[in-house]
């Protein structure tokens, strides 16, 4: 089964946790360290939720946002922000359309689950009409 | 006396005086002179002819003596024998030998007589043969033949004129019987006497021409200066109508002789019309008597005289001017008049008065300054000391003005010594060590210097500024130097730079708790996402007991980050009063909804008790979060199945919101500190679920509110009331 979640933050225990999380639930993830390793899943094809953390060094989660637009990769994906600090900044101007949904660290297994099912069900819904 | 011979004052006039004076003087001795040479000129020659006379008789007295003599040696016996004339055997007649000797010996004629026939002669007749045969005549013959005497005399001789001496000869009787003659012409003697005549009468001539020569000339020069002199009169007229201020002049008697056009319009007459008028017969008596006062002390004691007076125009305006007057002397030496001069200075004066009333306001300006002023002259001497430096020094203005040599320094360093204000031109290099502070503007300087127990009081800080004062034409005429006094404000300074270090140590902590507050929620999701996990795979109770421990902790750190980032952005966030108008019910609505899952866990109800109509102005997102912990908190300290309650109630020009719960309440000495930073009621007890931040965050909320917070308890287990203050409809 191919992967429907794709996981970037640069936080490398974090990224091992949800993995190992995902990996009890029987949910196929890939992990990305940065905003080009997205892009690079995105360009071998990956289209799911995207749980894209925004404080990355280099390039951000709003920059790998507008690289992904600019890049016409965006086209049957949701993202979803991981976020600390629970506000959003005025680093996504421009680009609001594009995030779904947010989710403030630390979020627990129920939040990310409640949070995915309902996406992996949109997605599917929406899979035909793209089809 | 006509204006015009008031001008004899001038060198031109005098020197046409002094040349017709000349004139007259050289015409005078030319005509004595020439008189003085023709007297001794006729004199001279008078006597020259005297002397020739004298010296022509001498020469025919040794003439007819040699005669005598050459006569007498041929013989002394004469008689006439015959019809001959013999002296002794020598016979005369026809015998030329001795008138021929004789004529050898002197020039000139001899002839000797018998009777009165010239019997031997060298005399010629016209036909140049010698007269023999001819007859004396004349008064000579009437000397010799009538009288018996000699004759010397001026005889014409055949009309030649002679310088003639006749002797008779006598016989041994003494009877005349003959005559002997010597003659020299005249011709020869007058030619002499002639000449010098005619050089003389050529003298006297060339004379008379020189002067009358040096006359013409001297009359025409004379002329030409009487023109010259006319031209300058009538440039000295001209300028004088040309100045623009009146000029007149007068005689002794204080009589007018003259003035200009700007005079004629003054008076309002004309020249013609003024001279020989008086003071009197022009102006109105009290100012003629002014006039006619000075004047006369002026004739009085001839020299300058200047004085104010007024003075009426023709148009009837009266006027302030200065009379300038002068006594000038006639060509005799003695005062001959006055020459005056008005000079109108109305405006002048207006303009004094308008200067004098400008400097009185300044003045006043200055002596009002709140600051403590002082204004120096060029000289450096105090001309203005204001009262508010009057009250910083002590020092009275009737002490300080008028005087120099640094006076003003005394009050600040209790020595005469240069200050800022001496320091304007200074080198800043030189005078950067002298202050705590200095610096220059343009050529303003600006200082602050510590005055060590300024007037035995304090240490003082003193901020002044001095610059220079600069006239209409823009040279320096002194300086004006502030001084406050900025002890209180440097105090001030002081605290107000501490407190921005507190504010900045304040922006750190913010930062720091932001940052901590983000980076713990980090290593927090591992956990919370892992912890879930583990716990399902344990099998254990008590395993899974301590378990849970582990996980309330995590929960617990999380909301402490929660909190405190929360709590860092309230306090510290400098963020613009983005406030609007809220229907108060509505907000605490909003909040109770968020509140539901923990009231519901104790089975708590919340009562909204708020009017619907309560308006507020506040920040939203600030007031629920207000409420939620103030619910959250009650809910907290409240038993299960217990009630809160929210309500609002206006209390004076405030809005009193309330939020009671029932819960175990506050000890008296604990209400004040419920709302510190962390405070715990019970310190011993770890209390996993607060983080002792709530209440810090509502206060924090309400202060940004301009609203107050506070907490009552009627005691331990009898409940809660948290109150605070909100602002109604912006005003």
């Amino acid at each position: 089964m191919d992967a429907q979640v794709l996981l970037v933050d640069d936080e490398e225990l974090i990224r091992q946790s949800v993995e190992a999380f995902f990996q009890s639930e029987g949910i196929a993830i890939l992990t990305a360290a940065s905003g080009e390793e997205c892009l690079e899943h995105l360009e071998d094809g990956f289209r799911g939720v995207i749980l894209m953390d925004v404080m990355m060094p280099d390039m951000n989660g709003w920059d790998t946002i507008r690289k992904i637009v600019e890049s016409d990769l965006y086209d049957g994906n949701i993202i979803v922000m991981l976020t600390a600090l629970g506000v959003p900044d005025n680093k996504m101007e421009g680009i609001q359309q594009y995030v779904t949904d947010y989710l403030t660290k630390p979020f627990n297994p129920d939040e990310l689950m409640e949070i995915l099912q309902y996406y992996f069900g949109l997605l599917n819904a929406l899979k035909p009409a793209h089809g | 006396m006509n204006y015009r011979q008031a001008h004899t004052l001038t060198t031109v006039t005098n020197k046409v005086q002094y040349m017709k004076t000349t004139t007259k003087y050289i015409l005078a001795s030319s005509i004595v002179a020439i008189m003085i040479v023709a007297m001794f000129g006729g004199y001279f020659l008078s006597q020259y002819q005297d002397y020739e006379v004298r010296e022509e008789q001498e020469k025919l007295e040794n003439c007819i003596r040699t005669f005598w003599e050459l006569l007498n040696h041929k013989g002394t016996d004469f008689r006439v024998v015959n019809g001959q004339l013999l002296a002794g055997a020598y016979a005369v007649n026809g015998n030329f030998e001795l008138p021929d000797k004789v004529q050898d010996i002197f020039g000139g004629v001899a002839t000797v007589f018998m009777g009165d026939e010239r019997v031997s002669t060298n005399v010629l007749n016209a036909e140049g043969k010698r007269a023999l045969g001819t007859r004396l005549v004349g008064p000579a013959y009437e000397a010799i033949f009538k009288q018996g005497r000699t004759y010397r005399g001026v005889v014409n001789i055949l009309d030649v004129p002679y310088l003639t001496a006749y002797d008779p000869i006598k016989n041994r009787q003494g009877e005349v019987i003959g005559a002997l003659f010597v003659g020299i012409k005249e011709s020869e003697f007058l030619e002499r006497m002639h000449d010098l005549k005619v050089h003389l009468m050529m003298t006297l001539a060339g004379m008379a021409t020189f002067f009358i020569s040096l006359m013409v000339v001297l009359g025409r020069a004379l002329h030409q200066v009487e023109a010259a002199n006319d031209s300058q009169i009538r440039f000295q007229q001209t300028l004088l109508n040309t100045i623009p201020n009146p000029v007149f002049y007068k005689d002794t008697d204080c009589r007018y002789l003259g003035c200009n056009k700007a005079f004629e319009f003054y008076a309002g007459i004309s020249q013609d019309e003024l001279v020989g008028k008086t003071p009197h017969d022009l102006w109105p008596e009290e100012l003629a008597e002014c006039y006619l006062q000075h004047d006369l002390v002026l004739l009085e004691k001839p020299g300058f005289q200047g004085y104010e007076a007024t003075v009426r125009y023709a148009d009837g305006s009266l006027r302030d001017v200065i009379f300038n007057k002068a006594t000038f002397n006639g060509s005799d030496g003695s005062v001959a008049g006055l020459v005056g001069v008005i000079l109108d200075i109305t405006e002048r004066k207006a303009a004094e008065e308008a200067t004098k009333n400008a400097y009185q306001q300044l003045w006043e300006i200055v002596e009002f300054l709140p600051d403590a002023t002082f204004v120096v002259d060029k000289e450096k001497r105090v001309i203005a000391w204001n009262r508010a430096i009057e009250k910083m020094t002590g020092l009275k203005k009737e002490d300080v003005i008028g005087k120099g040599d640094y006076v003003y320094s005394i009050p600040f360093y209790g020595e005469r010594r240069p200050i800022l204000i001496d320091l304007i031109d200074e080198n800043m290099d030189l005078i950067r060590d002298k202050y705590a502070f200095i610096t220059i503007e343009g050529r303003t300087l600006f200082a602050e210097a510590i005055i060590p127990n300024f007037r035995g009081g304090a240490d003082c800080c003193l901020w002044g500024t001095a610059t220079p004062l600069f006239d209409s034409q823009g040279n320096q005429v002194g300086g004006i130097q502030s001084i406050r006094d900025i002890t209180g404000y440097k105090q001030a300074e002081g605290e107000r730079l501490l407190l921005k270090s507190q504010v900045d140590q304040n922006r750190l902590m913010e930062t720091i708790m932001v940052r901590l507050g983000h980076d713990l929620k980090t290593p927090l999701t591992p956990l919370f996402i892992l912890l879930p996990l583990i716990r399902k795979q344990l099998a254990q109770p008590d395993l899974i007991k301590k378990f849970d421990i582990c996980i309330k902790s995590a929960i617990s750190i999380k909301n402490l980050a929660d909190k405190a980032a929360v709590l860092a952005k309230l306090s510290f966030r400098i963020q613009p009063f983005d406030a609007e108008d809220l229907c108060l019910a509505a907000v605490v609505d909003d909040s109770v909804l968020t509140c539901e899952d923990m009231l519901g866990l104790k089975q708590i109800v919340c009562q909204n008790c708020v009017d619907p109509a309560v308006i507020v102005h506040g920040m939203p997102g600030q007031l629920r979060e207000l409420f939620v912990n103030l619910i959250s908190n009650a809910v907290h300290f409240s038993n299960d199945r217990s009630v809160i309650t929210i309500s609002a109630e206006q209390h004076g020009n405030a809005l009193w919101i309330s939020v009671r719960d029932e819960g175990v309440g506050i000890a008296a000495d604990h209400l004040e500190h419920v709302f510190d930073e962390l405070f715990k009621a019970d310190e011993s007890r770890h209390d996993l679920e607060t983080s002792g931040l709530g209440l810090s965050i509502c206060k924090r909320i309400v202060l940004n509110h301009h609203g107050r917070i506070w907490a009552e308890s009627p005691g331990i287990g009898q409940g809660t009331i948290m109150r605070f203050t909100l602002p109604r409809k912006a005003v």
